[in-house]
């Protein structure tokens, strides 16, 4: 029963992410997004990290995406497509459904290896003992990973001058 | 650009590279490439034109691309061997998306479609990073995953790369884009020998890395981005016609130029590993390659193309300055060969 | 069976929500020297009753010009992020006894933004999508000092769970060690919930109703529902933070009689404010944040982290 659990949510996965990249119009896109990350955050509390799983909602979905969706609303399209109002997207919806669907099917009838995604979900490493998991890969963030977050840092300043050199225009 | 976000873009570009070639882990050598490729898109987008944003979306499409199936080839060997190093690829199929995402990158057959637009799209110094220092990473990772290459794509792709790049600058005429075919047929080169010795992949490599640089100084310094371009050079800075000779037939791969060290190299570790039948055609197909270079040399150095009558002999030459070395490269791409057997001995 | 614990949480809400309708018409009428409604039935009692069927009666509206998908999806989201937020508060015992149930407010809460924005966009009008982005625009301002604020309290709390600060507030209530925090905590959920002096978005004298101009009936029943369920909701998660009552484990229907009092005395503040202050103005509302709540709630988060590391008087964390 968890398992079908832990199935339904990463077909549900995979479905939303196939209902934004059949390119409606972005504001749906955005909602595919939601779908997407509500749901993987499921996975994630499944696995037992519910701190983790709880912060993608609040900054992902919560400030990033709202972000996204405001300035999407502000650039108003005058027609605006969703999954069923054109040919193209359908198409398209169509075939990554029956994509998914042949996977699903392919999967259902397959082995137990697809369900050991714990490791690539949580952290499990040598001083795991009185605090869970998940607040301890915040802080090993801080600790083991300070040269991976010193560039992603850098990275992300870097990028605030491109973003401005690229838009800049004539 | 401003120089203070003109010098931001340069060090996140010379770091990213450095980043990737110094690491062990899969997701700095991923993130070193990311940061290679985004400080270069405003480098690329510098002179706004039309042209200019549609080859810096084409090269940050790709590159992304590559850099997604970079991250799966490197979560897969992670999921089936338990370690991130960037030494052990031991999974087949991780090698194998690995490799795909590093020829989408270096723009090697059948994925070298975007590097004579984006090359062509572009000034001539940011054309020049493109096709040399950009090259720099992924090779590192190709050169640190060389045991498990999968043997049959690599040379597929190899024997493609030195087709497409010959055949496909037969048709040129903007200068950009003959050197970015020359640069596929090079890389495929590099690929062959991959496998068999991945040292002379290096040498291969530096040899190319100065002799396109030399080029493109050349280049720079006449200003010039045309075959026809290419024509008036005599008269401003006859010196240069000369040594633009010297670099294109090295580039060719004529003896007794350094060119012809690479090549003959690498033949040899190809008939050393009875792979003959690939080698002829290899070398057959770097005759085409040798074709343009010498059209370029017959329009530039050779002939005097039809001129106004006003044009010939000016009475005062202004000496380029800043040449970044040419000099330098210019002995080794003249001279180096009789240093080869050193090199033999290196081995 | 769960249904049936379900259903004993949320319809005493609903409950509560359509009689907060009557109290605040009423309460806004008495402030303003006049009787509310006072015709319906015995001191206007069943005015609520007549409302509700009037607007499930009603003909709901489907502009051929609106986007049906976000239009329909904005209102449902709005009321069942407005349930679900309830689900977690200890009154003294939650429904569901959350570890990180803070969190997962805040994260609840900073959903509820889409359903603005969805409506502003589907409804097609520019009235409509002024007032959402106006309204997005606030409510994200505001959930950062929420969120800043939050934290604090966190710490004198030990966890990010809500049912031990019961435990937390046994013999002083938070209020007296936090009071600049609970002040500002509580101008902040006044401009989280859309409700004057904040209430800009649905200006019904300057955008007609802002957002939700276009929803007729049922839909516009949902979002009414939705909002003053946060309200509700807002005032008792602040009882909670800064006012906890004592829970007796024998007579745990003290605490509940306790809490209530006080969730209803801060949701009639709430009403007192709506009649007493004018509306702010776009940019001295965005001011009032980025540049006097934010520094100050920064600064004394700062200081409430330190003083206790300092004094080694942090709370046992869970």
């Amino acid at each position: 029963m968890v398992k079908f659990i832990l199935f339904m949510m990463s077909v549900l996965f995979v479905v939303s992410f196939v209902g934004f990249s059949c390119k409606p119009s972005p504001i749906y896109g955005g909602l595919g997004l939601i779908i997407g990350g509500g749901v993987g955050c499921g996975v994630v509390l499944y696995f037992g990290g519910a701190f983790l799983g709880l912060m993608v909602f609040l900054v992902y979905l919560g400030g990033m995406l709202v972000v996204f969706g405001y300035t999407t609303a502000m650039a108003t399209e005058e027609f605006p497509e969703i999954w069923m109002s054109s040919t193209t997207v359908m198409g398209s919806l169509c075939l990554g459904l029956l994509a998914e669907g042949l996977i699903v099917v392919y999967l259902k009838g397959g082995d137990e290896k697809m369900w050991g995604a714990e490791s690539l979900v949580m952290f499990s490493g040598e001083e795991v003992g009185f605090i869970r998991e998940d607040y301890l890969a915040g802080s090993i963030l801080y600790s083991g990973g300070n040269w991976m977050l010193l560039l992603s840092g850098w990275c992300l300043f870097v990028s605030v001058f491109i973003v401005m050199e690229i838009t800049r225009g004539r | 650009m401003n120089p203070l976000a003109s010098i931001i873009m340069s060090s996140t570009l010379i770091s990213g590279t450095l980043i990737t070639l110094i690491s062990s882990h899969w997701l700095m050598a991923w993130m070193g490439l990311e940061m290679n490729m985004f400080a270069i898109i405003p480098m690329i987008m510098k002179n706004n034109s039309p042209r200019a944003i549609e080859a810096a979306t084409k090269y940050f499409l790709i590159q992304a691309s590559a850099s997604m199936l970079l991250l799966m080839a490197a979560s897969l060997n992670f999921m089936y061997s338990g370690q991130w190093t960037l030494t052990e690829m031991n999974v087949s199929m991780a090698s194998l998306i690995m490799l795909i995402a590093m020829l989408m990158k270096l723009g090697m057959a059948p994925f070298h479609f975007w590097v004579p637009e984006v090359t062509q799209g572009t000034v001539l110094l940011t054309s020049l990073i493109i096709l040399t220092w950009q090259k720099l990473a992924p090779l590192a990772i190709l050169f640190q995953i060389a045991p498990s290459i999968n043997v049959n794509i690599i040379l597929t792709t190899a024997i493609l790369s030195i087709l497409i790049g010959g055949w496909g600058g037969l048709n040129q005429t903007q200068l950009r884009k003959i050197m970015a075919y020359s640069s596929i047929a090079h890389m495929g080169w590099m690929a062959a020998v991959m496998i068999y010795n991945p040292t002379l992949m290096l040498l291969n490599l530096l040899l190319y890395l100065i002799f396109t640089f030399s080029a493109f100084t050349i280049l720079i310094k006449c200003s010039s981005t045309s075959t026809s371009m290419l024509t008036m050079t005599w008269n401003s800075y006859p010196l240069m016609v000369s040594v633009l000779l010297i670099i294109l037939l090295s580039m060719g791969g004529l003896p007794p130029l350094t060119g012809f060290v690479p090549k003959w190299l690498i033949i040899y570790e190809l008939i050393k590993n009875t792979n003959i039948a690939m080698t002829l055609t290899m070398s057959i197909l770097a005759l085409l390659n040798l074709f343009f270079y010498l059209r370029l040399i017959y329009a530039s150095s050779l002939t005097l193309f039809p001129t106004s009558s006003n044009l010939k002999f000016k009475w005062k030459i202004n000496t380029p300055n800043k040449m970044y070395f040419l000099p330098t490269m210019v002995s080794i791409s003249l001279l180096f060969l009789p240093v080869s057997p050193m090199i033999l001995m290196l081995n | 069976m769960f249904i049936i614990n379900l259903l004993s949480l949320i319809v005493p809400i609903l409950l509560a929500v359509a009689f907060l309708t009557l109290l605040e018409r009423k309460v806004l009428g008495y402030m303003q020297l006049r009787k509310g409604p006072n015709v319906v039935g015995p001191y206007g009692l069943f005015q609520p009753f007549a409302d509700a069927i009037k607007l499930f009666t009603k003909e709901p509206l489907r502009p051929m010009t609106s986007s049906m998908t976000m239009f329909l999806l904005a209102p449902i989201l709005a009321l069942s992020l407005a349930l679900t937020l309830w689900v977690p508060l200890p009154m003294p015992h939650s429904l569901v006894n959350l570890n990180l149930s803070l969190l997962f407010i805040l994260a609840m809460s900073s959903l509820a933004v889409y359903s603005i924005l969805w409506s502003g966009w589907a409804s097609n009008s520019n009235y409509a999508l002024i007032g959402a982005l106006r309204a997005v625009a606030q409510t994200i301002s505001y959930e950062v000092s929420l969120a800043i604020i939050l934290l604090s309290v966190m710490l004198f709390n030990g966890s990010f769970s809500l049912s031990s600060l019961t435990i937390t507030q046994e013999h002083l209530w938070l209020l007296v060690p936090s009071w600049p925090l609970a002040m500002m905590w509580f101008i902040s959920t006044l401009a989280e919930t859309n409700r004057a002096p904040f209430d800009l978005t649905e200006g019904e004298s300057e955008l007609v109703s802002g957002f939700n101009v276009e929803y007729a009936a049922g839909p516009f029943a949902l979002f009414f529902l939705a909002e003053y369920a946060n309200i509700i909701m807002m005032n008792a998660l602040t009882t909670i933070l800064f006012m906890g009552a004592f829970h007796n484990m024998s007579v745990t229907e003290i605490y509940t009689l306790n809490f209530i009092t006080k969730t209803l005395l801060l949701t009639m503040l709430f009403l007192w404010v709506r009649a007493s202050y004018p509306r702010f103005r776009y940019d001295q509302l965005m001011h009032l944040l980025w540049k006097n709540f934010l520094p100050m709630t920064l600064a004394l988060c700062m200081w409430y982290i330190s003083i206790p590391v300092m004094l080694a008087s942090i709370p046992p964390q869970m």
